[in-house]
C-alpha cells in the first residue's frame, strides 16, 4: 500500500484544509501550522563568523607555508651538503711521483710524493680551506685567509709561498715569502720569509732559516696534459719570469708533454718543434714566436 | 572570461558570495539539529574552509551540495547537544474575528510555549526537517537535498513530526 502523507502535503499547502477537517485533532494541527510559521530564524553572526573563518584560513595557510619553507630549507641543506660532498676534490700523489694542483683562484699546490691533498671546489670562494696529509709546496694567490689543515697542525696565510710537511708525527713548515701563521697544538708561531719550524712528537725541534727560493724536492720538470699553447706559455712565463708573444702563431693544437723547469732553452726548443714555430729573442726575458714557414 | 570568473570559487568575491548565500542555511540546519549555536557556527566555518581548500575542484554549481556534504560529515563531538531555543515573531493572532480578550492572549502564549517544548522533544531528524520547512521555508525537495534523503522520506518525516507534535501538545493539557 502506498503511504499517504496527507499531513505533509497539507503543511506544504498542496492540499486544502477541507480535505483534512475530519482528521483527529485538526484544530491543534492548524495551530501548529500557523504558529510554527511565526518562528524566527536563529541568530546568525554572519559577518563575525566569516571574519573568524578568514583568520582561521590564514592561520592554516601560514602553517602550510611554514611547512613548505621548512621543506625548502631541508632540500637546500640536503642539496648543499651533497654539493659539498661531491665538490670535494681529492688528490693523492703516488710514491715517486709529484703532482701539481691548480686551485680555482690560480693558487698552485705542488704535491710531494705519497701525499694527500683535499679542497672544496664549490665553496672555494667562501672558504679557502685545504687539507693535507704528507708534503706540499704552496704558491697561494692573494685573497682571503688560506688555511692548510693537517692532523698535526694548521697553517694560515693570506697569500704567499710556503711548504708544509705533515707525516706521521713530523710537522714542518717553511715560509718562502711573506709570512705564515702556524698553529701546532696550542702554540702559535708566525714565520716570516726564509724561516722554518719543525715539530716531532709534539715537541718543537727547530726554528731556523732557509736560503733557497723553493723546496729542493720539487721536480725539475713540469707536466702538461691537453693544454693550449697560451696556457703552456703562461706557465713558462711564471716559471722563468719571462714574457712571450704568440699572437702570430696559427697552430692551435693542444699540448701534452713534459717541459723542464730548469732549462728555458730546452723548454722553448721542445715547444718550437711541437708547434713548428720559430722564436726570436728580443732581450734576455722577452720572446716572440712566429710560424715556421717552410720555404 | 566572464564564465570563468563566475565559476571559480577560488575567486575571493565569488567565495564571499557563496558564503552570503549559503552560510545562514547551514548554520540554521545545524542549530535545528543540535541546538548549539557555537556548534552551528563551527560547522559553517569547517564547511567553508574545506570549500576554500578545494575551490579548484568544486565548481560553483556544486558548491551548495559540497558544503552540506562536508557539514554532514563533520564530527563535532566536543560540543554538547542542547535544547533548540526558538523565538516567535510578534505577529497577529490566528483568527482576527475571534475573541481577542486576555484569555485568548494567554491561550495563545500557552500554545506557543507548548509548541516550542514539543519541537524540542521531537527526534533530531523530525525536528530538523520540520524547522527547515517552517522557519527557513525550504521546499521538501531542498530539504531532501540537504539531508541527502528522498523527497518521500522528507514527507514521511514531516507527517510523523506533525503527528508527534499534535500528540505532545494535546498531552500537555
Amino acid at each position: 500500500m502506498k503511504e499517504n502523507y496527507n499531513l505533509a502535503d497539507w503543511l506544504d499547502n498542496k492540499i486544502s484544509d477541507d480535505l483534512l477537517k475530519d482528521t483527529e485533532g485538526f484544530e491543534t494541527l492548524q495551530k501548529i501550522k500557523f504558529y510554527s510559521a511565526q518562528l524566527q530564524k536563529p541568530e546568525f553572526r554572519k559577518e563575525p563568523v566569516f571574519q573568524e573563518l578568514k583568520s582561521r584560513q590564514n592561520k592554516a595557510h601560514k602553517r602550510k607555508f611554514n611547512w613548505s619553507i621548512a621543506a625548502s630549507i631541508l632540500l637546500i641543506l640536503g642539496f648543499s651538503s651533497l654539493a659539498f660532498l661531491f665538490s670535494v676534490k681529492d688528490f693523492t700523489s703516488k710514491i715517486n711521483s709529484q703532482q701539481t694542483v691548480l686551485l680555482p683562484d690560480e693558487s698552485e699546490v705542488f704535491l710531494a710524493e705519497a701525499s694527500k691533498f683535499q679542497f672544496n671546489n664549490w665553496f672555494w670562494s667562501f672558504d679557502r680551506t685545504t687539507r693535507l696529509n704528507g708534503q706540499a709546496y704552496f704558491e697561494v694567490a692573494k685573497g682571503k685567509t688560506f688555511t692548510v689543515k693537517t692532523e698535526l697542525g694548521n697553517v694560515k696565510v693570506l697569500g704567499t709561498r710556503f711548504d708544509v710537511e705533515a707525516r706521521d708525527s713530523f710537522f714542518k713548515v717553511i715560509c718562502y715569502e711573506g709570512s705564515v701563521r702556524v698553529t701546532y697544538e696550542k702554540e702559535e708561531v708566525i714565520l716570516t720569509k726564509g724561516q722554518f719550524i719543525t715539530y716531532n712528537n709534539g715537541v718543537k725541534i727547530e726554528q731556523s732559516n732557509v736560503y733557497s727560493e723553493k723546496p729542493s724536492w720539487i721536480s725539475k720538470t713540469h707536466q702538461f696534459v691537453n693544454v693550449s699553447l697560451a696556457e703552456v706559455m703562461h706557465e713558462l712565463e711564471k716559471e722563468y719570469q719571462i714574457r712571450t708573444d704568440i699572437s702570430n702563431v696559427t697552430e692551435d693544437k693542444r699540448f701534452t708533454g713534459t717541459l723542464p723547469s730548469d732549462s728555458l732553452s730546452l723548454a722553448l726548443d721542445i715547444l718550437s718543434k711541437t708547434y713548428q714555430m720559430n722564436y726570436t729573442i728580443i732581450n734576455e726575458n722577452k720572446f716572440i714566436f712566429v710560424d715556421n714557414v717552410k720555404l | 572570461m566572464e564564465k570563468e570568473l563566475i565559476d571559480n570559487v577560488c575567486e575571493e568575491k565569488i567565495y564571499k558570495r557563496v558564503y552570503d548565500t549559503y552560510s545562514e542555511g547551514i548554520n540554521n540546519y545545524f542549530y535545528y539539529k543540535f541546538g548549539n549555536r557555537e556548534m552551528a557556527e563551527e560547522s559553517v566555518q569547517e564547511a567553508f574552509i574545506k570549500l576554500w581548500e578545494n575551490c579548484r575542484k568544486v565548481p560553483l554549481s556544486n558548491a551548495k551540495s559540497y558544503l552540506y556534504t562536508v557539514a554532514n560529515n563533520l564530527s563535532l563531538n566536543r560540543y554538547k547537544h542542547k535544547k533548540v531555543v526558538l523565538r516567535y515573531a510578534n505577529s497577529v493572532p490566528q483568527q482576527t474575528e475571534n475573541n481577542q480578550g486576555p484569555d485568548y492572549k494567554m491561550e495563545e502564549q500557552e500554545f506557543k510555549l507548548k509548541l516550542e517544548r514539543a519541537i524540542q522533544d521531537l527526534s533530531e531528524k523530525q525536528r530538523t526537517a520540520f524547522l527547515l520547512h517552517r522557519i527557513d521555508e525550504k521546499s521538501y525537495k531542498e530539504i531532501a537535498e540537504i539531508l541527502n534523503i528522498s523527497v518521500k522520506a522528507v514527507e514521511k518525516r514531516m507527517q510523523k513530526a506533525l503527528q508527534s507534535l499534535r500528540e505532545k501538545i494535546e498531552a500537555f493539557k
